[in-house]
């Protein structure tokens, strides 16, 4: 196998060399025809023309620009354009409301009980065996319990479930096509448009999909895909899977995203809009904790770190630079 | 080809590559190391989306991960062990590794490195090509030679280098930075 592969560097090399001097109709037929023939020839060869053109970027970065490479600035800058908000007081103090507050809606019917919440709301439940849930904002989902399973549907949105061990009677969520099983374990599980997410927090969840099953254990992640039907797992870091879990606690924490996008994941979950003017200021790196809920609060921080204009109105909160 | 997944394939995936490598070693795969590395270029490159790919390192690695264990299952011998193990080593962390800013002047010196490391005459050619820009027309015409020698030395030498960027896996050719993490106790005082 090794030497297959050292083989396929050797034509794949030839051919980074060729296709940079241009190709004629022939040869391009046939280095089609190659790169059809096995993936492996298709990823050496991409592989062979990321190394080519990495090479030629010690030229681009000598002279100091750099495409591709880097996003500019040097490192003696970087710690200045990527600000650091220690976590600001008035955000953490935030949880305890945010987190109690539900003014969702709860009601049984045939199919069994149904919770919903609204923007800004965090709904946390015990659920008849003793489970406990905790559904984010803007979910629904649907709770029946059979003798043989506890059975979950999350509609829309996403639910973090502490599930009560009970060997007889699984505890499963569904979302879409896919059903994540477990006997007593911590899990959440999110509804997007494309795609869903199992985060496992606690113990070992079995997924099954259209395509397979797989068993996830704590501190893993997998990326249900609806169209393709697949699984895609990955280990997150111990702060990674405390800052995606966060919303539990009515928390979102950033670390380095812009501006606009932190921007953009709070209006995703408030009434309270934010919009930000000013390329530059929308730009601006973000790292701390926050309430998630408390759109002013954020403003109110991001104004004091930034020296920026915050002004709160009717339509919601408009943040802008100081100059304009 | 499409230029901008060349790009990203090179400024996103290509510095992980050895850790990624050091990674299969470790979870036992040695043996199959160079055909996974390849399989997973290609399944990076056929990406459609770009935007959508937060960290080229947790994709790259999450890939890696993928193939090994659809190689397992395969096997149809599953070795339960094996596969508690990979978890083990696993060295998929999410968290944004080296700054680029960092990577992009250590990819400097390393270019310059793996350039002067090739023979002779391909260090000419490289150095004409790839670092002062020369077409392979004018590089041939400087050096005297005809334009397939010089296609021929970038082969070469490209060769070369491939293994070179496997080989980083055994020996950093340069020590990986970490500002990432001082940057994260930065925060934490």
């Amino acid at each position: 196998m090794m030497d297959g592969a050292n083989a396929i560097d050797d034509i794949a090399a030839d051919w980074a060399a060729r296709l940079d001097r241009g190709l004629d109709a022939d040869e391009q037929t046939e280095l089609d025809r190659w790169l059809s023939e096995d993936p492996r020839h298709h990823g050496a060869f991409v592989r062979a023309q990321a190394i080519w053109t990495m090479l030629g970027c010690g030229n681009a970065l000598a002279g100091g620009s750099s495409p591709g490479l880097t996003e500019g600035g040097s490192v003696a800058d970087r710690p200045n354009r990527r600000w650091v908000l220690a976590a600001v007081a008035s955000g953490v103090g935030a949880i305890a409301t945010g987190g109690a507050m539900w003014l969702g809606f709860r009601g049984r019917s045939p199919g069994g009980e149904d919770f919903v919440t609204g923007r800004s709301q965090l709904a946390t439940l015990q659920l008849d065996d003793g489970s406990k849930a905790i559904v984010n904002s803007n979910s629904a989902i649907n709770v029946v319990y059979d003798s043989d399973r506890r059975l979950v549907s999350l509609n829309q949105g996403e639910g973090w479930f502490d599930v009560a061990k009970d060997a007889a009677r699984p505890f499963i969520v569904r979302v879409n096509d896919f059903e994540a099983r477990a006997v007593g374990t911590a899990f959440a599980v999110s509804r997007e448009t494309e795609k869903g997410v199992v985060t496992v927090t606690e113990g070992v969840v079995e997924i099954t999909g259209p395509r397979g099953m797989i068993g996830l254990e704590a501190g893993g992640r997998a990326m249900l895909s609806w169209q393709e039907g697949t699984m895609l797992v990955e280990a997150l870091s111990a702060d990674m899977l405390a800052r995606k879990l966060a919303w539990r606690k009515g928390l979102v924490i950033f670390e380095g995203e812009r501006l606009v996008q932190a921007v953009a994941r709070l209006n995703e979950v408030n009434s309270t809009q934010i919009t930000v003017r000013g390329d530059a200021l929308g730009a601006k790196e973000i790292t701390g904790s926050f309430g998630l809920f408390h759109p002013e609060q954020f403003a109110a921080a991001i104004g004091a770190m930034f020296s920026a204009k915050v002004v709160q109105n009717s339509n919601g909160i408009l943040i802008t630079d100081g100059q304009s | 080809m499409r230029d901008d997944i060349v790009r990203w394939l090179m400024a996103e995936v290509l510095p992980h590559e050895a850790d990624a490598r050091r990674w299969l070693r470790r979870a036992g795969s040695r043996n199959v190391e160079d055909d996974i590395i390849q399989e997973a270029y290609s399944r990076l490159a056929r990406i459609e989306n770009l935007d959508a790919v937060r960290s080229g390192r947790a994709y790259f690695f999450t890939t890696v991960r993928n193939l090994v264990f659809e190689r397992i299952r395969r096997s149809r011998v599953v070795p339960i062990d094996a596969l508690a193990e990979i978890d083990q080593a696993s060295i998929l962390d999410e968290a944004p590794q080296a700054d680029q800013i960092v990577a992009g002047r250590q990819q400097l010196r390393l270019v310059e490195r793996l350039i002067e490391e090739l023979p002779e005459r391909c260090r000419q050619v490289f150095t004409m090509r790839r670092i002062e820009g020369l077409s392979q027309r004018e590089a041939a015409a400087a050096l005297g030679l005809s334009e397939n020698i010089v296609e021929k030395e970038v082969a070469r030498g490209l060769r070369i280098i491939m293994d070179r960027m496997a080989a980083m896996a055994d020996a950093p050719l340069i020590a990986s930075a970490r500002s990432q993490d001082d940057g994260r106790r930065q925060r934490d005082r």
